[in-house]
């Protein structure tokens, strides 16, 4: 792929931002061009995010003269990652040149997930007509089925399902920006936390955020003149596992986007699994991180809880997994924040967080009914 | 959290939907239905508008015994569905039909022994009356 991340930026994350979504974008897009060293007029497309600001508000908040290219891509939260690829494809077919991705949502003050899923979640007849008289409704409810048959079938266990909570606590104490930073979690507040749809606990579930961020991205031979180290896109791919519009008939029941995605992924960059240095993996709840470990190959199936249990998912392991402290704990800003940690940790700018020496950083998404998306990030010079 | 809304009005299907409106009028008579493919014979759940396995656009409804096991389940213990916040705790399960364990349904499950639901437990369909038109299917455990 032809195209870098040259530039970042995000607002503070929060639970009431006092301003509006457009807002929020167009103070995350000002951020990433000057942390690219950039001007406004430089970005020629623009990719939104489902149920985000339209293009339209970015291009007058922001005064641009002549966007030539907008897409929104349409995978829940698989849509940040997948928001790369879109910009990718435009730079290679020379639509566009510099392009932005962005997501910025007040998900905690305006935007709740119950209010969301009606409008972005696919297969609408299914739920309104199938699951809603039943009670079902919500993400957390959908994916604690496959949580729990998981749990069955592979022996996953409630404390492995903590550590991923505690890991994404733990981490976020090492991050002055994070939602959850200065308030730190044990094992059994984990276990003590209500019930929202058993198996998952309050915290099995990640957090609701007011906040935006901002992604550029450009070609790379231009991204090479620019104020910042450049992060190379060295490939991004999306994917979709059959019944994407139904869980409960989807066979094999464990099939996820991410499956497919990261097959492709690492077999057309020549990166496999164990070259990875540091993964961001789209922790909506806690299950979903040791269900995207094992699809994304980084771990055998079942061995996802394991894994993390293991300590090998942490700062010192094999396989640091979201130093930010993830959706879970520094906030839920639909996976835009763990492609800002991807960069951030490739330029090597994560202080005490810093996993040493990552040059390849490896981000998913996982998003509606199991949608899924990964980017492998790399260092100019690697 | 668990305040009582009585007055809440029970989300319901759309029973002319085109696509599900064979599966209602079914239901109503206490019949279980599924689509399966003119063509090539399979069955599918839930209504699609062809087949994966051919392609074929020809589908007809036919009835299946309304048995099956316990494949997963959640215990819902929050909602954003007025009407089930004075029901909560209920469970949901997925059922694998004993017909065509490939089919898999959602519904409210009923488990009248005191361990709760377990995987594969046999359950029966419980076709429940909510108004003159609407039956639900739920699940019922039958040990």
């Amino acid at each position: 792929m032809i195209g870098a991340i040259v530039g970042v930026g995000s607002t503070e994350y929060s639970r009431h931002s006092g301003r509006s979504e457009s807002r929020l974008a167009v103070e995350a897009v000002t951020a990433a061009l000057a942390d690219a060293g950039l001007t406004a007029t430089a970005i020629d497309g623009i990719v939104c995010y489902p149920d985000g600001p339209p293009a339209e508000d970015l291009i007058s908040g922001l005064g641009l003269p002549d966007v030539r290219f907008t897409a929104t891509p349409h995978l829940g939260g698989a849509s940040s990652v997948a928001s790369l690829q879109l910009a990718g494809a435009a730079i290679s077919a020379g639509v566009a040149t510099t392009v932005v991705c962005v997501f910025a949502r007040n998900g905690s003050s305006r935007s709740r997930i119950e209010d969301r899923v009606d409008r972005i979640v696919p297969g609408q007849r299914f739920r309104q007509n199938l699951e809603r008289p039943h009670g079902l409704s919500i993400p957390a409810q959908w994916y604690s089925l496959i949580c729990r048959r998981h749990m069955y079938e592979f022996g996953t266990t409630r404390e492995q399902l903590g550590s991923v909570s505690l890991l994404m606590r733990s981490n976020a104490q090492l991050n002055p920006g994070a939602q959850m930073y200065g308030r730190e979690l044990r094992m059994e507040d984990y276990l003590k936390s209500p019930p929202i749809a058993l198996p998952y606990l309050l915290h099995d579930c990640c957090l609701e955020t007011d906040g935006g961020c901002a992604v550029i991205v450009t070609r790379l031979d231009a991204a090479r003149d620019t104020r910042v180290q450049p992060v190379r896109i060295a490939g991004v791919a999306e994917g979709h596992p059959n019944s994407p519009d139904d869980i409960a008939s989807r066979t094999p029941f464990f099939e996820t986007g991410l499956r497919h995605a990261a097959r492709r992924l690492f077999a057309s960059t020549g990166i496999e699994p164990c070259d990875v240095d540091v993964a961001m993996i789209y922790d909506c709840f806690t299950f979903e991180v040791i269900h995207q470990l094992e699809e994304a190959g980084f771990c055998d199936p079942g061995q996802g809880g394991p894994f993390v249990e293991s300590g090998a998912a942490s700062l010192t392991g094999s396989l640091p997994v979201n130093p930010h402290g993830g959706l879970m704990s520094e906030g839920h800003l639909g996976g835009m924040n763990h492609v800002i940690e991807g960069v951030r940790q490739i330029r090597g700018e994560c202080a005490d967080r810093q996993v040493a020496g990552a040059g390849i950083a490896a981000v998913t998404g996982w998003g509606d009914l199991g949608d899924g998306s990964m980017a492998l990030l790399v260092r100019d010079d690697y | 959290m668990t305040t009582e809304h009585p007055s809440a009005e029970r989300p319901l299907p759309d029973i002319s939907d085109s696509e599900l409106a064979p599966y209602w009028l079914g239901a109503a008579e206490r019949r279980l239905l599924v689509q399966r493919c003119e063509i090539c014979g399979t069955k599918r759940w839930p209504p699609r508008p062809a087949c994966a396995d051919c392609g074929g656009l020809h589908a007809e409804w036919v009835e299946v015994p309304g048995t099956g096991r316990v494949y997963s389940w959640t215990e819902v213990h929050r909602t954003r569905l007025d009407y089930f916040r004075s029901k909560m705790p209920y469970t949901v399960a997925v059922v694998e039909l004993a017909d065509d364990p490939r089919l898999r349904m959602i519904g409210l499950l009923t488990v009248q022994t005191g361990d709760g639901p377990d995987f594969g437990m046999d359950v029966r369909a419980d076709f429940q009356a909510i108004n003159d038109n609407v039956y639900l299917v739920c699940w019922r455990a039958t040990s």
